[in-house]
Parts: structure tokens; C-alpha cells; sequence
């Protein structure tokens, strides 16, 4: 009897240490943030489980835009090859909410091939993202060489990510 | 999600998994066993893939599949050879007083369990990677696919052991389609398994605040749901390093083969580890020269034989499995540091590590306070105490191979970077910290006083609860 209401006791002890701990302002943060918080919108995203909204809740609009962008192209060219701005040129340009994705990520994303200036199959590309100014971007048509060996002088101020 | 295709799975990888525990023949409690059958099954069922790419068999679900259930069947014999009716021995529940902690514990579990289901991988290196290569090995059926095709000099990434690309092929044809769920495979038996040694050590309400602190570390948390090679590795180190550490106490060669198997498997995830059991060996030296009087050359053949399978597992991962999947030449000289002579980026990257990680806003913000109530624990033990477990001690031993061993990896390889791979591997130290701290003398105390407590006067009249409690564990044989 003893033993058992020692334990009661224990167990009131382990609660009021756990709320107390919590109260601390940097595990409250957690508990609320990383806890609360996200086991609460768990019901929220059991009702969206499609891959692409669960993409979209990932990544957000650069994911719609990519594939957007994939779509587009893929109704105008057999082989469409994006040259990729460097992300330092597009944020300096201002361009809202989106950043440039590596080649293999925008493969991963739209199984689109995607180039960098630097790169040896830069010569490939048909199609180029641009900042359009207004703080977003969009697609052109490249028209050859002369286009790209332009583009490398504009972009030779930014330097790549690696 | 497949559910039939996860039990297939899990199935698999548990049957793998008692495998090779059965095969090295380590007696252990049930609940150890089911845990680190778990754990080991993942990456025993992750060559599947790599044998059937080297075989040059289309990498299909139902190939994968067979490929599976044969490792399994495989495995299954060393199993079956020594039959004895598994002996489940008797399940103790838990105390009232723990019921708060595992709620929390579970609440925890339960939201990285969904996160690591329902988000797509996020890593930037998964990105640039494994996971679009294991995304396009689904798609076109080999590992060397288009990814090598297009535009690759912004990353490299897919030069990384096939661990996880292996692994995201056979949960993305058999499970879901963003795989990655065996990370919570690996993660949650591992947590359960940890908490399960350090209540044996201590008494449950201690442990169970205790092991709060660890699981809430943001940043280890973040990664039982992120997927990256580190938490893997860190399971696998310190698993390693627990059977090393129980050979050393009990001297039974099958918990040091198991120890050095486990190892391998941690360098077999990420490369780098190889320096860390390399470092490693240096004390079990000296341990052997000064405590066990070990001969010379046994003693060095112990040495050597400890790092064996780590530099096996080096060799399978980068000459046989990157060399065949990866078409593009792998230059291991460029990524080691060219001016040898100038040891000072291995002192700056210490004292980075411990001013710039541990002991800032920015360590508290990625490991909580956890490493402050273990630094003064250890104070209090080396100030007061002044008693140490040897397994204390060998813990401590293990954060400081980690310690000295992440400096010397930034020296050696100038990509390892501060911010990236040293802070990824100091999360090897926390679990060891974690055992530290069920071993200290400060702890011990704490729990024998509320021990004698809880068990009332006349129970406790000359009994020392708190050794008998940490006797028990040692008797269980299964």
C-alpha cells in the first residue's frame, strides 16, 4: 500500500517535472512549434495525399513553377533543354519567393534537362528562365549561339552556387 | 501507401536483421533483439538492389521483391540450425510514473513517423543525389540511368554510398511512392532500444527525463524524419560501440565480431567513418597495453582486426558499388586536403566545434541543453564523486574519438565543412553522452535515493536497490 501510493506519488512528481520543463521558454517553443502544432495539422494532411499536393506542401510555388514551366515546354518541343540563370543574377533581380534550382533537382521535379552557362551542354538549350523585371520570371525562346555567349556576359557578374 | 508491401518488408528486414545477430551468436534480451533486428535488417536488405545491378537483372518491384526474400530465406538458416523454442521471458510493464514521459515520447514518435511518410525528401544532397537517382532507377530499372546524362557539375552527391539510393528503390516500388519510411525502421527501434538500456541503468523517472532531453534535441529530431546518411550512421556507430564496450567488460569474441560487423556498416553508410574506428582502435591499444596486459602483437592484430571490416565495407562502397554505378570518374585524390603540412585547420576545426556548436545560442538552438546537463553531470562526478563505471569511462572515450576524429576528417577532407558534415556527425556523440550520463556517479545517486524511497523503509534496510536493479539486466539470457 505503501509502495503503490509512493508511486502515485512519483507519477504526480513526473507530471508536474514535465510541466514544469515545459515551461522553460525553449522547450515551450518545441513543444508548441514541433509538437502541438505539427501533430495538429496531421488531420489536415491526411485529407491531401496526392503526390502533388504533397510536393506543393513541400516545395512550395517553385514546385508549380517548374512544372508549370515542364508542361509548357513539353507541348512546344520534343527535347526542351532549360538554361538555368545563376541564383544570384534572380535575386538580384528581385524576383519574389523563387529560387534557381540545381539541374538534377529541376530533372527530379519535371524530368526536364536543365543547364547552367558553365555548363559543356550549355550549347543544347532552347529554352532560358528570366527574371521579367517585375518581380517574376518567365520562359524565352533562345535564338542561337549569339543568345547564349550574350547571356555569359550578363551572368559572368554572379557567381554559380556550388 | 502499400501496407501489405511494408509488412513484406519489415518482415523481410526483421528476418534479415535475428540473421545476423544469429549469426554472430549475441545473446540478448528480447526487446534488444527486436530492436536491433529491425535495425539491422535495413541496411542487410539495402545490397538487394546493388546485387541485382551488378548482376545486370532490371531493377523491378517483383525482382526486388524475390531478390528480398531470398536474403532473407538466407539468412534464415543460422535461425533455424540451433532451434530452440524462443524463450520471451517475462514482459514487464511500465511504472505509473513513466506513463507522462512515454505519452510525450509517443506523441513525438507519432508526428516523425507521419512527417517522414507524408513529405517528400528535402535534403539539398538528397536532392542532388540519391534520391533522383533511386527516383529514375524506378522509372527506367537500373541504377546507371538518364540522371548521368544531364548536367551534373553543380553537385556531387551521386559519388555518396548506394545506402540510400538502394534503399529508396525498394520502398518506392513496394511501399510509397516517396519511400523513405525506413527511416522511422531505423529511428524508432533505435530510440526504443536506447531507452530500454538506460532504465536498466537507472531508475525509470530519471531515465525517462533523461531521455527526454535526447529525443527532443531539435536537430537530431529533425533528422529521424529527414532523410540523410548521419542518423543512420550515428545508429550504427553507437551500436558498434556498445557491443565493443560489452566485449571489453565480458571478453566474449562474438559481442567484438558483432561490434566490428556494425562498424563496417556504419562506414558502409557514410565513407568517412573509416577514420573514426581507425581513431577508435588507439584506446582499445592502450586499454590492452595497460589494463589487460595483452601481448604486443595481439595487441595490434586486435587493433587491426577491429578496423578490418570498416575498410572491407570502404572498399565494397566506393571500389565495387561507386565505381560500377556511378559512369563518371571518382578522383579520391582531389577531395583530400593537398597541403598536409599545415595542421592548423585541424586545431581551428576543435576549437570550432566547441565554441561554434556546443557551447553557443547556435549549439543550444541544434542540441537543446542537453550537452549542458551532461557537462555538468561530469562536472559534478569528476568535482564530487570522483567514481567512474568503466563504461562511464568508455563513453567518455567514445566522445572524444568522435571529438578529435570529426577535427582530423575537416583536416583530411576540405569538404567536410563545419556548418554541414562536422555538425551531422557530432550527433554520434549525444547517444554516448546519452550512456554517459546512465552511468554517472551523480545519476546513481539521485536513483538510489529515490529507489529506497519508493520502496519504503524495511525494503530498503540494508539493501542497496539501486546495484541490484543493474545487476539484472546482465542475467537475462535468452
Amino acid at each position: 500500500m505503501l509502495h503503490m501510493r509512493r508511486q502515485l506519488i512519483l507519477f504526480f512528481a513526473a507530471v508536474v517535472l514535465l510541466f514544469l520543463f515545459f515551461c522553460m521558454p525553449f522547450y515551450n517553443k518545441w513543444l508548441v512549434v514541433n509538437v502541438i502544432g505539427r501533430s495538429g495539422n496531421i488531420p489536415a494532411e491526411y485529407e491531401h495525399q496526392s503526390m502533388r499536393e504533397r510536393l506543393t506542401m513541400r516545395f512550395g510555388h517553385e514546385y508549380q513553377t517548374y512544372k508549370e514551366i515542364a508542361d509548357y515546354l513539353r507541348k512546344l518541343e520534343a527535347e526542351p533543354v532549360l538554361l538555368l540563370p545563376p541564383d544570384e543574377y534572380v535575386q538580384a533581380s528581385k524576383v519574389r519567393e523563387f529560387r534557381v534550382a540545381e539541374p538534377i533537382t529541376v530533372y527530379y521535379l519535371t524530368a526536364i534537362r536543365a543547364v547552367t552557362i558553365n555548363s559543356p551542354d550549355v550549347n543544347h538549350a532552347n529554352w532560358v528562365l528570366e527574371p521579367d523585371g517585375k518581380g517574376g520570371i518567365y520562359i524565352r525562346r533562345l535564338k542561337g549561339r549569339e543568345d547564349i555567349e550574350l547571356l555569359r556576359i550578363i551572368y559572368k557578374k554572379y557567381q554559380p552556387r556550388i | 501507401m502499400t501496407l501489405l508491401g511494408l509488412f513484406f518488408v519489415l518482415l523481410m528486414q526483421f528476418i534479415c536483421g535475428r540473421g545476423i545477430i544469429s549469426l554472430f551468436r549475441v545473446a540478448l534480451p528480447a526487446i534488444d533483439k527486436l530492436c536491433l533486428s529491425l535495425i539491422l535488417g535495413v541496411p542487410m536488405v539495402s545490397f538487394v538492389p546493388c546485387i541485382l545491378q551488378l548482376a545486370g537483372v532490371p531493377i523491378t518491384a517483383s525482382a526486388t521483391a524475390l531478390g528480398i526474400t531470398i536474403l532473407a530465406c538466407l539468412l534464415l538458416i543460422p535461425q533455424l540450425l540451433p532451434f530452440r523454442r524462443p524463450a520471451l521471458g517475462r514482459v514487464k510493464l511500465p511504472k505509473i510514473y513513466e506513463v507522462p514521459f512515454l505519452l510525450i515520447f509517443l506523441l513525438h514518435i507519432v508526428v516523425s513517423v507521419w512527417r517522414c511518410y507524408y513529405y517528400p525528401p528535402t535534403a539539398r544532397d538528397m536532392l542532388a543525389g540519391p534520391e533522383v537517382i533511386s527516383e529514375f532507377t524506378v522509372r527506367e530499372g537500373t541504377m546507371v540511368n538518364s540522371v548521368f546524362s544531364i548536367d551534373l557539375q553543380t553537385t556531387n552527391n551521386y559519388f555518396k554510398s548506394p545506402f540510400i539510393t538502394s534503399l529508396q528503390v525498394i520502398y518506392k516500388l513496394l511501399v510509397c511512392a516517396f519511400g523513405q519510411v525506413w527511416l522511422s525502421v531505423i529511428a524508432i527501434p533505435f530510440l526504443v532500444w536506447l531507452y530500454v538500456l538506460l532504465r536498466r541503468l537507472i531508475h525509470p523517472l530519471v531515465a525517462g527525463f533523461l531521455f527526454l532531453l535526447f529525443l527532443i534535441m531539435p536537430e537530431l529530431f529533425a533528422y529521424t524524419y529527414l532523410m540523410l546518411y548521419d542518423y543512420c550512421n550515428m545508429v550504427f556507430f553507437v551500436s558498434g560501440f556498445y557491443f565493443l564496450v560489452s566485449y571489453l567488460r565480458e571478453r566474449k569474441s562474438n559481442r567484438f565480431a558483432f561490434a566490428i560487423f556494425l562498424f563496417g556498416l556504419a562506414t558502409y553508410i557514410r565513407t568517412e567513418t573509416l577514420v573514426l574506428v581507425g581513431m577508435g582502435a588507439l584506446p582499445l591499444f592502450i586499454y590492452n597495453f595497460s589494463q589487460k596486459k595483452l601481448p604486443l602483437l595481439r595487441n595490434l592484430v586486435q587493433c587491426l582486426v577491429l578496423i578490418l571490416p570498416s575498410v572491407c565495407f570502404y572498399i565494397i562502397c566506393v571500389h565495387l558499388f561507386v565505381r560500377n554505378f556511378v559512369p563518371i570518374p571518382f578522383d579520391l585524390q582531389g577531395q583530400i586536403n593537398p597541403n598536409m603540412t599545415d595542421v592548423s585547420p585541424f586545431f581551428v576545426r576543435m576549437k570550432d566545434i566547441a565554441a561554434d556548436l556546443l557551447f553557443s545560442e547556435f549549439g543550444r538552438d541544434l542540441f537543446g541543453y542537453f550537452v549542458f546537463v551532461f557537462c555538468g553531470v561530469l562536472f559534478l562526478d569528476v568535482v564530487y564523486f570522483r567514481k567512474f563505471r568503466f563504461e562511464g569511462l568508455a563513453a567518455l572515450c567514445g566522445i572524444v574519438v568522435v571529438y578529435v576524429g570529426l577535427s582530423l576528417i575537416g583536416y583530411l577532407l576540405p569538404l567536410a565543412d563545419l556548418e554541414h558534415t562536422t555538425k551531422r556527425g557530432l550527433f554520434k556523440m549525444m547517444p554516448l553522452m546519452l550512456l554517459y550520463l546512465g552511468h554517472s556517479a551523480a545519476t546513481r545517486q539521485v536513483c538510489d535515493r529515490i529507489r529506497v524511497w519508493e520502496a519504503g523503509e524495511v525494503e530498503s534496510a540494508g539493501a542497496n536497490l539501486g546495484d541490484k536493479a543493474q545487476k539484472k539486466p546482465e542475467q537475462i539470457r535468452p
